[in-house]
């Protein structure tokens, strides 16, 4: 039996078991929307694997929905094990991911397997596996550690090096180029910035920073120019994929064409992966869509609530920017899929098929509840 | 650290992380909306993307008279690029040659690292499977855009007639050059008169004479006589209008040999010349001519290729093909009187059928005698063999020739002119039987359709006079002689000669031109007769040939 008071959970001395810990300080409500998408991918990958096998010439239809099963499960044990972690393990494991990430991400340069007019992929044994994915969350949650610390030594130059472990992130995303990432980790990093107390003034220096940057992009990066250029005048270039998207989901309407029904899934190279949305919007319709970024918006609200009651500055600007993360990529990945936004490249949270986007977003999520997971006394003690 | 300032702090904090959630949450509540817009107003929000490119009317269909389908129009997809959107030229181009191996690689590269420029076309016309292919590379900076491509099913089928179409969908030659603006239209397929398994028909035999004479090129007509209708049109060497980009300009296959050329016939026009002497009464069907002794027009002595015995009458003439017999005809019948029947005849001008490039005639400079005396016999006048086909169409059609057409639903009218009378055509048809049965156009007889016909042989013009070894041979003939609807004529230019056969028209072109009416005249619904086809005996023609002879 145990008794809650607060955010502290009071764990009898016979029951001080990892898991028993943290059954009872997980938020479930969280774990149970994640795992519903997780589900909800699944499915989805019945819809648009097969196709997807069939364009890209395996024998076996089954190809990506097994694969997909597979990443599923993945995703599943790492955000379990992840959100088991106590803070100073999050921290810890965060650290030693940020070093390999780094390195990878540096190899990529080296010996990357280029992908879509862009080297994001590092092949190790056979497995094809994207850095970018694992260093997003883990340097939000070093971000968030590191401008914690200004307040328990306010003399050390913790910003500084936070912005420096940013903009070493940042500029190998660019190199690579990843720039649907790099606005990414960009957004959750002033997140964290802003909840762990950004003066204004900084505030003003980013966003200065941050118009440049895109201008900068936009003038340097051919891609981008195209992207950003088509979005704006579609008719001058070819809009195929967002036009077959818009398409899809205008014909799935309310309630969907029906599970099995979809068109788009055959005529779009990345129906299964960024483009999972209109496969969605177009089987199940706008109803089923509704569903799914309301799932989002809740682990979100409910999330960064969770964040934003925590006392410790550590957990509550890094969870804060790991919910961020999260859920900007979803909205990102829908608004992009709707031709809200010009075409980025990133895949729906949970949804899309593709393994190291997986895993990563299963460790962003995980680390994200094990920072909010309610603390036992023996934890905080340990902590403190 | 005192409780107090981790309080505030924590207020402050707790404030700015709830801004955030606020932040995503309005972002979330904007994408709903949107996606609702976009999934239940049917809209992406930018009309106009799927109309930008302005598609073109589909080019017609070309059919024959019967509906087969002879060209048509599918979509293919052309592939572009934008360089300044690819980010690594070399990655991009060895991905397309890896599907599209006719491409080089370098060549590629070099434009599409061009970065002055927005559009390079990669490769036009694409197919479905190569569209495919392309399109799973998936890779950065391509495009396509759906074009018409011009298919041609039966291949060289008709090859000459249709013509062929550019890139872009414009007629380059051919029906497609001639009616390029009704095609373009779009609409309801265009009918030809042709037919296609009598032009197939046509085609293989002049596939087969090529082969058997060695000829260096070839003309068949087969023309309805009673409604001008062109039923097969064939030049050899064949042309595939699918392929026709891939010939050299002045490559032999381009020319429609039975309209761009003009050859000079020989002595299919002598039953000309005679049906003209008849029917204005200059000669009388019962005259007799001394063909024995060659003929001197001014100081030009004109003979025959082999003695014939004793006075002979207009139809030996024909029959035996008498050079000097049809000159004197043709003196009787006087310049003038001759040169109203050719030009009566249309063989004064370029014929009107409906294709590009119909070929003027090559006529003499002046009507004089020798120049009269040759034309009589088919020399010194070289026309088209479709007009050629048109002319002699009056002695299948009662003496009244009408303008020729390739196209089944023509609505202007078509000229329709008497050239002679009804019983001189009965007349002469009844001579060009002799010259099949009893003559030189034996080789042309098929058992049952009751050939009428004539042969001729020419030596082939070359620079400064004529080829002693060359010869153009022809064949022009009308069936079934009792009641004739049909003109078949055959043109072989420098066919060869071999072991037992001769080089002139009676040993190549006359049996193609029978080859081909054994096979056309029962897909044209001719019923076959063995009964004898007698000599001329109708009383009525025979009252009005000597009347008229009398005036």
């Amino acid at each position: 039996m145990t008794v809650s008071v607060g955010s502290t959970v009071i764990v009898p001395r016979s029951e001080r078991s990892i898991i028993t810990e943290w059954r009872l300080s997980v938020d479930w409500r969280i774990m149970a929307a994640s795992f519903t998408l997780l589900g909800l991918g699944l499915m989805l990958s019945l819809a648009a694997g097969p196709p997807a096998a069939e364009r890209l010439g395996f024998s076996d239809p089954y190809h990506f929905v097994k694969r997909h099963c597979v990443y599923a499960a993945g995703a599943s044990a790492v955000l379990i094990g992840s959100s088991m972690l106590t803070r100073v393990w999050v921290r810890r494991l965060s650290a030693l991911a940020f070093a390999v990430s780094l390195v990878l991400l540096a190899a990529i340069m080296l010996i990357g397997h280029e992908a879509k007019g862009a080297e994001r992929w590092v092949s190790i044994g056979g497995f094809t596996l994207q850095p970018s994915e694992f260093v997003k969350p883990v340097l939000i949650v070093l971000i968030g550690w590191l401008l914690a610390q200004r307040r328990l030594f306010p003399d050390g130059p913790w910003a500084i090096v936070a912005l420096v472990f940013y903009v070493v992130v940042l500029g190998l995303l660019l190199l690579q180029p990843d720039v649907g990432q790099s606005a990414l980790i960009t957004a959750a990093f002033i997140a964290t910035f802003f909840v762990s107390g950004l003066p204004w003034r900084w505030a003003a220096a980013f966003f200065a920073g941050g118009v440049t940057l895109s201008g900068a992009l936009y003038t340097l990066l051919p891609h981008v120019r195209y992207r950003v250029n088509s979005f704006i005048n579609p008719s001058d270039y070819d809009t195929y994929q967002i036009d077959k998207a818009s398409e899809a989901i205008s014909r799935g309407g309310l309630l969907g064409a029906g599970p099995g029904e979809g068109t788009v899934k055959s005529s779009l190279p990345d129906a299964h992966t960024d483009f999972i949305y209109a496969v969605l919007g177009e089987e199940f319709g706008y109803v089923a869509a509704l569903l799914v970024i309301g799932l989002y918006g809740y682990i979100c609200w409910r999330g960064i609530r969770a964040a934003s009651r925590l006392h410790d500055p550590y957990p509550r600007a890094a969870a804060s920017g790991l919910f961020t993360l999260f859920a900007l990529q979803a909205a990102i990945n829908i608004a992009v899929n709707v031709s809200l936004i010009p075409p980025k490249g990133m895949t729906l949270p949970f949804i899309s098929y593709g393994g190291s986007s997986m895993l990563g977003i299963a460790l962003t999520l995980g680390l994200a509840l094990a920072l909010i997971r309610r603390q036992s006394l023996g934890n905080r003690e340990r902590y403190g | 650290m005192t409780d107090r300032l981790v309080t505030s702090e924590v207020e402050g904090s707790a404030l700015r992380a709830r801004l955030v959630s606020l932040a995503l949450c309005a972002g979330f509540f904007a994408v709903s909306m949107k996606a609702g817009f976009v999934a239940l107003a049917g809209s992406s929000g930018q009309e106009g993307v799927s109309t930008a490119f302005e598609e073109p009317a589909r080019r017609a269909d070309i059919v024959d008279r019967n509906g087969v389908l002879l060209a048509t129009s599918v979509n293919v997809y052309s592939l572009f690029a934008d360089p300044r959107a690819i980010w690594e030229p070399e990655v991009v181009a060895a991905g397309l040659v890896s599907v599209l191996p006719e491409l080089d690689v370098d060549t590629l590269t070099r434009r599409l690292s061009d970065n002055e420029r927005a559009f390079v076309w990669i490769k036009r016309g694409l197919t479905p499977r190569q569209h495919k292919a392309v399109f799973d590379l998936n890779l950065e900076g391509l495009g396509f855009r759906e074009e018409s491509r011009r298919v041609y099913p039966r291949k060289t089928l008709a090859g000459h007639v249709l013509g062929y179409a550019g890139t872009d969908g414009q007629g380059l030659a051919g029906v497609e050059y001639a009616l390029d603006a009704e095609l373009a239209d779009g609409g309801q397929p265009l009918r030809l008169t042709i037919d296609s398994s009598v032009q197939h028909m046509l085609e293989s035999e002049l596939s087969t004479a090529a082969t058997e004479y060695e000829i260096e090129g070839g003309a068949g007509v087969v023309l309805n006589a009673r409604n001008g209708e062109v039923l097969g049109l064939a030049s050899w060497p064949p042309i595939d209008p699918n392929r026709a980009h891939t010939l050299a300009g002045d490559d032999p296959a381009r020319a429609n040999r039975a309209v761009n050329s003009v050859f000079e016939l020989g002595s299919v026009f002598k039953p000309i010349t005679v049906a003209a002497g008849i029917d204005t009464g200059a000669i009388r069907p019962s005259d007799t001519f001394d063909v024995e002794e060659p003929i001197v027009i001014a100081g030009r002595r004109i003979g025959d290729t082999h003695r014939i015995p004793g006075p002979i009458s207009p139809a030996k003439i024909v029959s035996e093909s008498s050079n000097i017999g049809t000159v004197k005809v043709a003196l009787m019948l006087g310049a003038r009187r001759q040169q109203d029947i050719l030009e009566n005849l249309g063989l004064f001008e370029r014929s009107p059928i409906e294709l590009a490039g119909s070929a003027d005639p090559i006529l003499p400079s002046r009507f004089d005698d020798i120049h009269a005396a040759t034309v009589s016999y088919g020399h010194g006048i070289a026309v088209s063999p479709i007009a050629f086909a048109g002319a002699f169409s009056m002695f299948a059609n009662s003496g009244e020739v009408i303008e020729p057409t390739i196209l089944a639903n023509r609505n202007t009218e078509r000229e329709v002119r008497r050239v002679v009378s009804a019983p001189t055509a009965s007349l002469i048809t009844h001579m060009l039987r002799e010259a099949v049965v009893d003559g030189t156009g034996g080789q042309a007889e098929v058992a049952g359709y009751r050939v009428a016909g004539k042969t001729g042989t020419a030596e082939k013009p070359v620079a400064g006079g004529y080829a002693n070894n060359a010869n153009i041979a022809s064949f022009a003939a009308v069936f079934p002689a009792d009641s004739p609807e049909y003109v078949v004529l055959i043109v072989l230019d420098s066919p060869k000669a071999d072991v037992g056969r001769g080089r002139t028209a009676a040993w190549n072109a006359a049996p193609t031109a029978g080859r081909v009416i054994n096979r056309v005249a029962p897909s044209l619904g001719v019923e076959p007769s063995f009964d004898d086809y007698g000599p001329y005996e109708s009383p009525l023609v025979r009252s009005v040939a000597e009347r008229r002879s009398t005036l």
